[in-house]
């Protein structure tokens, strides 16, 4: 049949040290496991969801959270593009704590060949109860065939601020890493840091500088 | 920490394993080089949807890699099974915002109605044939002289040679005496006869610059590339450069019995062109030796003389291809124009240097022969000659065409410099 063949739906699998988002570990630095599934229809519109798994107490894996997202995307000219969309996230804690991290967060963005920027709204990020903003701008150059150089840079500013958030301004997490291709496979190697370093009340994912080390391979 | 790394690394290598296998296995690299036939392959272009978010991907700029281009290949491969075709290799072109696939049709359907019918299938952008493009010209010969040869624009010598190089084709050359040993006439001379033993014995400049633009060694990285340069020449010396005493001399000076000795000899030696780069007054003994070879099928060529009455003799002889230089104005019917004015050839002491004269464009016309008669035996006089309209410019492409078998040649082609002019 043409539609499930015209459907582009993308699965992988992916494997990191670190489960880390915006600088801040949500697998209490605990290697996760992801598979993910992506599916880009023919006129824009697009979906995916990931499913994150986690080594539990005991040495069991379990599942640590989903994450979800839909959007529309279209070429405003030749290596231009935009994209608008929502994403949403379902975390519970690595560590027995009853603590959940979840957030949804509407978000629009350009992207060209090497670099994309995007802005992101969210109504009550991670539970808190506060409105946040986080704008980021990713880059990327291929100096040769299979590698890849890769830098992020955000800021995340509560709106109106919240205590929760210690008082800060705003938090700035980066990202800078190589990537290298073989297949249908990638391996990563990043570093990522982010300041000042959030306040969390115990049982909150610590953020921690670090270097992640990931890997995925796609179907 | 150690123990988490530990894991992560695991899993890490474990991925890459499995992918190097899977590599390894025989999937299409995507810039691999295509061993089949391109006029049996169609491009199909697969839709690449513009970059978006991805969460958890700290990447931008895929072209085409991650996890999209899984789905794109397995489209590919679905779309080529239902259509009969072998998925060959892929190349993601985002700019366009499409990956290309590249599809090997298999004998007995038609690469065009297949890329109308894949163009048809969801998820195509479009499908088209795979096309062939010719470069103009092929690669010139290394002689470093041959850029400043004017047969190699007006004649083309490139695309000549690429029919025929006059190989095997025997030419006498009777003249002054030929320079043998000129590195670019090295090995060029079948035979060498003296037929005015009594004079001086140096290498003359007149027969050595004739010898070269017939059959000087092309691609030997030295001087020129000759119209034949798989010709066989019969250096026949029967001219003598007269001495430095006597002023305003002629460049060569042959006379009857040593010419007709020279005739003889090369008729008697199945030579199948002569060239009689001279002029002078009408002889009945030379003109009989030169009906002999006439009749035998020889191919004659004569150098115009436009201040003797009827271009001198042999030009004027029956028969014989009497050719002038590019200068000659008027050009009387039946001569035949060829290049002649500032033409490198060789020079004794093993170098080159620039001529002019009827005698050079006669030069022209013998390798021209040659060429032809390696192709074909019947061609033999001047009717086997092709000339461009308006004027008596021998067109040598045409005329070798002529004589060959009809191919895929540059010289059917068309010139270059025409093309452009047509745009």
């Amino acid at each position: 049949m043409a539609a499930p063949a015209a459907a582009q739906m993308a699965l992988s699998v992916s494997a990191d040290s670190d489960d880390r988002f915006r600088g801040v570990s949500l697998s209490d630095a605990k290697p996760v496991v992801s598979a993910n599934i992506a599916y880009d229809h023919d006129s824009g519109a697009y979906a995916g969801a990931s499913v994150i798994g986690v080594e539990g107490p005991g040495n069991d894996p379990r599942v640590l959270g989903y994450i979800g997202y839909a959007g529309y995307s279209a070429r405003a000219r030749p290596g231009l593009a935009w994209d608008v969309g929502v994403t949403t996230a379902r975390y519970t804690a690595p560590t027995k704590g009853g603590y959940t991290a979840e957030y949804t967060e509407i978000y629009a963005g350009l992207v060209t060949e090497n670099v994309s920027a995007r802005l992101y709204y969210s109504p009550d990020y991670f539970g808190e109860g506060g409105q946040t903003l986080y704008a980021d701008l990713d880059g990327a150059v291929r100096p040769a065939r299979r590698w890849r150089l890769f830098g992020h840079v955000g800021a995340l500013a509560p709106l109106g601020g919240q205590a929760g958030f210690g008082g800060h301004r705003a938090y700035v997490d980066v990202r800078a890493g190589v990537a290298f291709a073989l297949g249908r496979c990638e391996l990563r190697l990043a570093w990522t840091a982010i300041d000042p370093k959030p306040y969390y009340p115990s049982g909150y994912p610590e953020a921690r500088d670090g270097v992640v080390l990931g890997a995925s391979y796609g179907f | 920490m150690a123990r988490r790394l530990g894991f992560a690394l695991a899993i890490g290598l474990g991925i890459g394993l499995a992918s190097l296998g899977a590599a390894r296995a025989g999937e299409a690299a995507p810039h691999a080089a295509d061993p089949a036939d391109p006029a049996r392959q169609i491009l199909v272009l697969l839709r690449l949807a513009p970059e978006h978010y991805r969460p958890g991907a700290d990447y931008v700029g895929s072209y085409g890699e991650g996890p999209a281009r899984g789905a794109h290949r397995r489209l590919a491969s679905q779309l080529a099974r239902r259509h009969g075709l072998t998925l060959a290799s892929d190349w993601p072109l985002p700019l366009v915002g499409v990956d290309c696939f590249v599809m090997n049709v298999p004998a007995g359907q038609s690469p065009d109605a297949a890329a109308a019918a894949l163009s048809l299938e969801r998820g195509v952008a479009w499908s088209e044939a795979m096309n062939l493009y010719h470069g103009q010209g092929a690669p010139a010969p290394n002689d470093p002289l041959f850029p400043v040869q004017p047969a190699a624009r007006e004649w083309r010598l490139t695309d000549l040679h690429e029919i025929a190089t006059g190989r095997a084709v025997k030419v006498a050359v009777v003249d002054t005496l030929v320079e043998r040993s000129h590195p670019d006439l090295a090995g060029q001379v079948e035979i060498a006869e003296n037929f005015v033993g009594d004079r001086p014995g140096g290498a003359e400049a007149h027969g050595t610059g004739v010898a070269g633009i017939i059959a000087a060694r092309a691609d030997n990285g030295l001087g020129i590339a000759g119209v034949a340069p798989g010709a066989r020449l019969l250096a026949l010396r029967a001219c003598w450069e007269p001495p430095a005493s006597q002023g305003a001399k002629p460049a060569s000076v042959c006379d009857s019995l040593s010419l007709a000795k020279a005739l003889h000899f090369a008729i008697a030696h199945n030579a199948q062109v002569i060239n009689l780069s001279l002029s002078g007054p009408a002889d009945p003994l030379l003109g009989r030796l030169i009906d002999v070879a006439l009749a035998r099928g020889v191919t004659v060529v004569g150098a115009f003389d436009p201040g003797l009455p009827g271009g001198g003799f042999p030009a004027s002889h029956a028969g014989v291809v009497a050719v002038a230089d590019e200068s000659l104005r008027p050009r009387p019917a039946g001569v035949f124009v060829a290049p002649g004015h500032d033409v490198p050839t060789t020079q004794p002491g093993g170098r080159w240097f620039l001529v002019s004269g009827s005698s050079y464009a006669a030069a022209h016309v013998s390798g021209l022969f040659a060429l032809v008669r390696e192709r074909t035996g019947r061609a033999r006089g001047a009717s086997a000659l092709a000339t461009l309209s308006p004027g008596s410019a021998i067109d040598s492409c045409a005329t070798l065409l002529r004589a060959s078998r009809a191919r895929e040649w540059a010289c059917a082609r068309g010139p270059a410099p025409s093309a452009i002019a047509r745009r």
